[in-house]
């Protein structure tokens, strides 16, 4: 699998270019010629210049290194959302497979439910009942989302729980959980990660929007969804302000986008189509 | 045929109370209190404990959970969501009524755009399979796949209204109002679809009849047009059918790009000013509408297709 | 059979189709765009949200259209009251009684005649809300109002009361609506119609979309020159510029609508005129006493030696718009009061903060006995500039080791919020001619708006309320002009207010209209001296 994964280029690029952007991201205060929220207002709408590569924004604050530090929320909250998605969606879709009866009746009723509502509506319930910020944009987007890997999950599970590796191991006297943990997640891993890095873009664009809308990550926080809603205040004067932040997303979600297309064909060379 | 049907329906009932209850708990949830906020609409001067309390007992706010939810439902059903909090003069039920024609007209107009062009595009994209058109149409599917819909919208926005001075920028008025949006709306959709004609059609030609038909020595055109493009278009125009509700849904944030005054607009605008009434009302009309346009294009599926049929009679 | 089963799908979907779109069939008036045939004499406006309910009796509409359509007793003018609905009048000696000779002829637009009966009637529903008028302070020293007859109107009052002119001028309550659109006579709980006295009447609205004006054809006064006006809703600030940019309107007007940069880019074009006002009223931000960390006095001034004036008239308004040191400019009527600026000193600032007690913790933001330095900054969402200066300050207070979060809410969310108090620090203006200072202060107590709540935290509020008291009904000039002193140092000692700039209204224009220009109160937008060329 490994072996494959190396000698795919497109797997191989994006990969590269991801942890290139996260370390960037990281080592933001290294890498960042300016501090990203000190405000030089008499030198607002500044063009390229050294000291500010990419100029300065409304409140003379340099886009560039505010474009560096954007990385942190923009790719951190992503993770953090399909990480929290994953968690929750394998842990319901495992008890479901598993265990089957009422307890997999109940789950999967109430995937049903979730995955009869709109998602994007749902987001903007979560986030007007628990108000505007950070922490319930996550939350909002976990809960809108954890019912398709559960539902995944639970396919998965049923399709390893009768194989013979799984009955051994049963029959030699391994605890539920150990089976649980140690068989069958593993089984559906590949799976799941090819839907993950599929998601993990769709995360990082709900997010920008939410914070594009302003009812996501709120100012001063550089994020690149919240610094297109400050350039739109400035479209007719100064429409250079919504490039970089944009053209970042497209680049960062689509290196996603195809490294989940050349995971999918990597496991299963036979779905290779678009 | 008739059983299957009505079995649906029957069936498409709890989900719905299931919305309906959903959306009750939401209002109850929220941090104000509703008999508070009744004074407060009411213009009372000083609000003092015991108004409170009278309020809550003319409001039936003192009553076990499931009867106010029941009253509540009662309510709804008579089209009755109560009044806005931050506008006490409007009912909800007319602020809904005010800005679903713009948000359905916007929606329709992005429907027509994704049939008018991902059909086309789609059948030529498996006709010639691999061409040069192929491959720049998928490379453009997946661009746009990874475009956040409001950037599109200030791009489009930036370029054809304040570059080219072809469109208005924003706002809503004559059909040049409507052209940007509802392409910003339908461009998500259209990718899908492209994507979804062309493998399908890709899928038919690989069925027997057309070796059939191939066979008997019919053109190419009338195998394609005729047999090939006609079956992919069932599965194709149930697919658009159900995702209505989601274009609905979509043009929520393209709606506040391009202040278009819609639900979207509306929507958000409740968010932030909490005027939760409105947002629980709008949240249930999405969530029922998506139930019954997902059951109907359900049924009309089943009746469609005869080998769906026989499963279910 | 085939066929059949694709052509139900088909129409299905064409009926769907049809449904969607053909519920969506709004549409706007006709604007006339060529108007080459004579002089043009229809006027298209644009405003930021919807007219509301432009019942006179209540505060709920919007001022510009209340002016179009209801008149007054009289009239505030820069040279003092002119006559309105009544010709003359004549205050008794004593300061108590006001007789008012009502002008004769003047008619509703329904037709019903304003004599003073009508009058009586309306000021009958006006006092029936007494409560929702007390910031008017005649409301309470009001005895009786009575009309002898058709033409003559009483007011008395207990006690003589100086800017008793005044508050019959202003735009609401004390404007006339016709009698027959009352409800039983009464205005507290709406109108049926919209009937006035005045220039224009109301032809139609859609909500949220657009109102008509046209000019009213039996108007005692001269005719206005614009016979039409359509006033489109457009909330979003570029989306006005635009449209102004196309001719598809002709005038942003208010303080609110246009912003420094837009502003900036006109000064010089030939197609788009800009005329700016003189200053009319202070923009400020009210910080709430009652709050556990702004209730120290210091705090509160280390907060203005924070706060760099002209960094943010430079910066955010290219100058347009001038520093304020003090709440009211010292131009307004007995506010030349000799005060101590608070002068920006960061340095200063950082000082009386760590003296309080408030010392930088590890993460950059001050602490005290475990609480962290963070405020609420509350914006009006609405407004163009208000966002730009509250993410400048956030950024400024930031150094001295302050968080700001600041939190933006739609005009009316905005005014729930600060009239209820909640909110740590807000934007606010004072409420300028011919409101300044008397009305404003007068506001100040009872929960009118947000200083009331604000002002709840001061040692010596009671004091200051009592000053207030005493001033308007005060007969003695120097005795009067002493409590203004006594009251505006204590609220500038206090620092309950972080003055910022003086505010000016603001219009861009289609370069054919002319006649644009200001009237004392900001919140008038005067229509009848526009024409085009």
């Amino acid at each position: 699998m490994l072996k494959k994964f190396l000698k795919n280029k497109v797997a191989m690029l994006t990969t590269i270019l991801i942890v290139f952007v996260a370390f960037v991201g990281i080592f933001a205060p290294i890498l960042a010629p300016n501090d990203p929220y000190k405000t030089d207002i008499l030198n607002k709408f500044s063009t390229f210049s050294l000291s500010y590569p990419l100029g300065t924004d409304h409140l003379g604050r340099c886009v560039f290194s505010r474009m560096l530090y954007g990385i942190r929320p923009t790719l951190g909250l992503a993770a953090l959302t399909m990480l929290g998605t994953i968690g929750l969606g394998a842990l319901m879709g495992l008890l479901a497979g598993y265990f089957r009866g009422w307890i997999d009746e109940i789950i999967m009723r109430v995937v049903d439910v979730m995955l009869s509502f709109p998602s994007q509506i749902m987001v903007f319930a979560v986030v007007a009942l628990l108000g505007i910020n950070v922490q319930n944009v996550i939350l909002a987007n976990v809960f809108v989302k954890w019912a398709w890997y559960a539902r995944m999950i639970r396919t998965g599970v049923l399709k390893y729980r009768d194989r013979n590796f799984v009955l051994f191991s049963r029959c030699i006297g391994n605890r539920e959980s150990f089976i649980l943990g140690r068989h069958l997640l593993p089984s559906i891993a590949s799976e799941m990660a090819v839907l993950a890095s599929l998601d993990i873009g769709w995360a990082i664009i709900n997010i920008s929007t939410l914070s594009f809308l302003g009812l996501g990550v709120q100012a001063p926080i550089p994020e690149w969804g919240a610094m297109l809603n400050e350039a739109k205040n400035v479209l007719t004067t100064n429409p250079v302000q919504m490039l970089a932040p944009g053209i970042a997303i497209v680049v960062v979600v689509s290196a996603f986008h195809l490294l989940g297309d050349a995971l999918r064909d990597i496991l299963d060379p036979k779905e290779a189509n678009l | 045929m008739k059983n299957y049907v009505i079995k649906r329906i029957l069936a498409a009932i709890p989900l719905l109370l299931c919305i309906s209850f959903v959306c009750f708990v939401f209002i109850n949830l929220i941090p104000s209190d509703p008999a508070e906020v009744a004074l407060r609409v009411r213009q009372v001067p000083v609000i003092t404990e015991a108004a409170i309390a009278e309020v809550r007992a003319e409001l039936g706010l003192d009553k076990p959970y499931l009867v106010r939810y029941v009253n509540w439902l009662i309510d709804c059903l008579q089209l009755d969501f109560g009044v806005s909090y931050t506008n006490p003069s409007r009912t909800v039920a007319g602020e809904l009524v005010r800005c679903l024609p713009a948000t359905l007209m916007l929606a329709g107009t992005s429907l027509v755009m994704v049939i008018l062009l991902s059909l086309p595009i789609g059948f030529f994209c498996a006709v010639y399979k691999d061409s040069w058109f192929d491959r720049l149409t998928r490379g453009i599917i997946f661009m746009t796949t990874a475009m956040p819909a409001y950037w599109v919208g200030l791009l489009l926005m930036w370029f054809v209204s304040i570059q080219l001075d072809l469109l208005p920028t924003s706002g809503n008025g004559t059909w040049k109002h409507l052209i940007l949006p509802a392409f910003t709306v339908s461009l998500t959709y259209i990718s899908t679809y492209i994507r979804l004609i062309r493998n399908n059609m890709l899928e038919n030609m690989k069925e027997d009849y057309v070796l059939y038909a191939n066979v008997r020595g019919l053109p190419q055109k009338t195998i394609l047009t005729k047999h090939i493009l006609k079956n992919s278009m069932h599965t194709c125009i149930v697919a658009i059918g159900m995702s209505i509700p989601q274009l609905i849904s979509g043009t929520i944030v393209v709606e506040n790009v391009f202040a278009w005054p819609g639900l979207g607009t509306l929507c958000i605008t409740s968010i932030f000013n909490r005027d939760y009434p409105v947002i629980q009302a709008y949240v249930l009309l999405i969530g029922v509408l998506f139930v019954v346009f997902n059951l109907l294009f359900d049924i009309l599926q089943t009746l469609a297709d005869p080998r769906l049929r026989n499963e279910v009679v | 059979m085939k066929k059949n089963r694709l052509g139900v799908i088909l129409m299905a979907g064409a009926l769907v189709l049809s449904m969607l779109a053909g519920c969506g069939n709004t549409d706007t008036p006709e604007v006339s765009s060529d108007a080459d045939t004579s002089t043009k004499d229809e006027l298209v406006f644009v405003n930021y949200r919807d007219i509301r309910d432009l019942n006179p009796h209540l505060y709920g509409g919007e001022m510009y259209a209340q002016e179009m359509l209801f008149e007054s007793l009289v009239n505030i003018t820069e040279d003092g009251y002119e006559g309105c609905l009544a010709e003359d009048w004549e205050i008794s000696e004593d300061g108590k009684v006001y007789t008012f000779k009502i002008r004769e002829g003047v008619t509703f637009s329904d037709g019903t005649v304003c004599d003073a009966n009508a009058i009586l009637a309306n000021f009958n529903a006006i006092i029936e809300n007494k409560d929702r008028h007390t910031w008017l302070e005649m409301m309470n020293l009001l005895v009786g109002v009575s009309a002898p007859d058709e033409n003559t109107f009483v007011i008395e009052l207990s006690k003589p009361y100086y800017p008793m002119l005044t508050e019959l001028g202003v735009t609401r309550p004390f404007a006339m609506v016709s009698p027959a659109a009352m409800k039983d006579g009464s205005t507290k709980d709406g109108v049926n119609e919209y009937i006035g006295t005045g220039p224009y009447v109301l032809k139609e609205f859609v909500t949220d979309q657009y109102a008509v004006f046209e000019a009213n054809e039996n108007y005692w006064g001269e005719q206005p020159a614009i016979k039409k006006i359509t006033v489109k809703v457009i909330p979003d600030n570029q989306t006005r510029i635009m449209a102004l940019e196309k001719g598809e309107i002709d005038l942003i007007y208010g303080k609110n609508m246009i912003d420094a940069d837009a502003v900036n880019k006109y000064l010089d074009s030939d197609e788009i005129k800009v005329a700016l006002s003189t200053p009319t009223s202070t923009r400020q931000i009210v910080l709430n006493t009652t709050n556990s960390i702004l209730s120290d006095t210091a705090v509160r001034q280390a907060l203005q030696y924070a706060t760099n004036r002209q960094a943010i008239s430079d910066g955010i308004f290219y100058g347009l718009e001038e520093p304020a040191d003090t709440l009211f400019a010292t131009t307004i009527p007995y506010c030349n009061v000799e005060l101590e600026a608070y002068a920006y000193d960061e340095n200063l600032a950082d000082e009386m903060l760590t003296q309080a007690g408030w010392v930088l913790g590890a993460d950059g933001v001050r602490e005290k006995d475990g609480q962290k330095m963070a405020l609420d900054l509350l914006y009006n969402s609405d407004s163009v500039t208000e966002k730009a200066i509250a993410e400048y300050l956030q950024s400024e207070y930031a150094k001295l080791g302050i968080e700001l979060n600041i939190i933006g809410q739609e005009e009316q969310s905005y005014r729930d919020n600060m009239k209820g108090g909640n909110f740590d620090m807000v934007f606010n203006i004072c409420w300028g001619t011919p409101y300044d200072p008397q009305s404003s202060l007068a506001a100040m107590r009872a929960p009118v708006y947000g200083d009331y709540a604000a002002q709840q935290g001061l040692h010596d509020k009671a004091e200051i309320d009592d000053a207030i008291t005493k001033i308007l009904t005060s007969t003695d000039e120097e005795e009067r002009q002493e409590l203004y002193r006594f009251v505006l140092t204590r609220l500038h000692e206090d620092a309950v207010y972080i003055p910022l700039t003086f505010e000016c209204n603001k219009s861009i224009y289609r370069a054919d209209l002319q006649g644009v220009g200001f009237t004392q109160t900001q919140y008038e937008v005067p229509f009848a001296d526009m024409y085009f060329e």
